[in-house]
């Protein structure tokens, strides 16, 4: 059931705006667009880019706010999910795959093909995708839980991302430092736990 | 299964107390017909068999978690993505559902053949309702509950959809059905839930 879960929403998110060339252009614009409003020399773009790849993720994501749980629970989809013969946790963590896979897996694909653009070396380059590999569950995690709690709150994507922002904040701090990924596979892990039982918490409340 | 029981049902909506002391039983080939004035509970109370709110007093029997093994719990959405067509649609059910969706015959047997590559969003309300109800045919459960399913349905349709009723009624299902308008089923219980409000 858990497999049969997964695969329906990476299909829906094929079906819908949502899928890897959508993400994976979205990305690209965005870190290829603050360089031509900052002026910055070459070695300057490369710690500027460092960044952008956090930001790029986490407007991704934000992107996604209001899809995940939302939009089921307003066409009446999640009376079907929550009646399946699958637990809370296995509902959680075939959103966190699916989230990861349709809006994570773009960007940790396509961060090394741009890296050379922004005079990456090789190694800066190996480094900053493991961060990014080890930093993207967390951060998709979190937006899982918090629109689990919120997702009875309808066009409320404002407030969310005013909550979501913050909790973001220490994923893109070690981030941008080079061989912090125990740092963020560390933080990745409590926000995975504490995603898993804010998303159950959220849907107890489903029904009341 | 083989009944429904209610006993002492009680639902209180944060600090309304929207219908209490309800008792009813149902059994395998009957119909519960629920009325009521709007905000009566109607909706409460089936959305309270499916197991989506726990009672606030009382118990239902059998006790235990449904699943879409047990219940099919069709509300007044229609569980469909506006902007997807209706065969994409379908497929997504396939996966919620396990069960491999012939999609050409489901659709002629609604009359919608020709929607099939249309997003759901160009479908009237009436032809959304008739899909939605196609769930009921995807896959068997012993209890039917059916919230206001009638509605933006054309008469013949209405007329199929209790046929619908009715066989799956000989078969030996349970229907609970709720309604704000008069319907033309013929139900063995009826409960006005206007008489269980506080």
């Amino acid at each position: 059931m858990f497999k049969n879960l997964l695969l329906r929403d990476l299909r829906l998110a094929y079906y819908s705006s949502s899928n890897f060339i959508y993400i994976g252009s979205f990305f690209i614009l965005v870190t290829i667009l603050i360089p031509f409003v900052i002026n910055t020399e070459t070695e300057g773009l490369k710690s500027v880019f460092q960044g952008l790849i956090w930001v790029g993720l986490a407007l991704a994501l934000l992107l996604a706010l209001d899809r995940i749980f939302s939009s089921d629970f307003d066409d009446g989809n999640l009376d079907i999910i929550l009646r399946m013969e699958v637990s809370y946790e296995k509902i959680y963590l075939s959103k966190l795959l699916s989230v990861w896979i349709t809006y994570c897996l773009p960007i940790v694909i396509i961060v090394p093909l741009i890296s050379t653009a922004f005079n990456l070396t090789i190694n800066e380059t190996i480094f900053v995708t493991i961060n990014l590999f080890c930093g993207s569950f967390g951060m998709a995690a979190t937006a899982i839980g918090i629109n689990a709690l919120l997702m009875g709150l309808k066009r409320m994507i404002y407030l969310k991302s005013i909550i979501v922002i913050p909790l973001y904040i220490p994923f893109m701090i070690f981030g941008v430092e080079q061989g912090s990924w125990p740092v963020l596979s560390a933080l990745s892990m409590i926000a995975v736990v504490v995603a898993s039982f804010a998303t159950s918490y959220g849907l107890r409340l489903y029904g009341e | 299964m083989d009944y429904l029981l209610a006993e002492n049902l009680s639902c209180i909506r944060g600090s309304n107390t929207v219908f209490k002391n309800l008792s009813f039983k149902v059994s395998r080939g009957q119909i519960l017909h629920i009325t009521g004035a709007n905000g009566s509970g109607k909706t409460s109370l089936l959305r309270m068999i499916a197991g989506f709110i726990y009672p606030s007093e009382g118990k239902i029997i059998p006790e235990k978690n449904y699943t879409h093994k047990d219940v099919h719990f069709v509300g007044q959405k229609y569980a469909l993505k506006k902007n997807l067509s209706v065969e994409k649609n379908l497929s997504l059910w396939s996966y919620l559902y396990q069960k491999k969706i012939n999609t050409d015959q489901i659709l002629s047997d609604l009359d919608l053949t020709q929607y099939k590559d249309n997003d759901i969003e160009v479908l009237s309300d009436g032809q959304k309702r008739r899909l939605s109800i196609a769930r009921l045919f995807i896959h068997s459960a012993p209890i039917w509950l059916l919230d206001e399913v009638h509605v933006h349905l054309d008469s013949e349709w209405q007329v199929k959809l209790d046929h619908y009723i009715y066989n799956y009624i000989n078969e030996g299902g349970i229907v609970l059905i709720s309604s704000n308008t008069k319907i033309e089923l013929n139900s063995n219980i009826d409960i006005n839930l206007t008489n269980y409000n506080v």
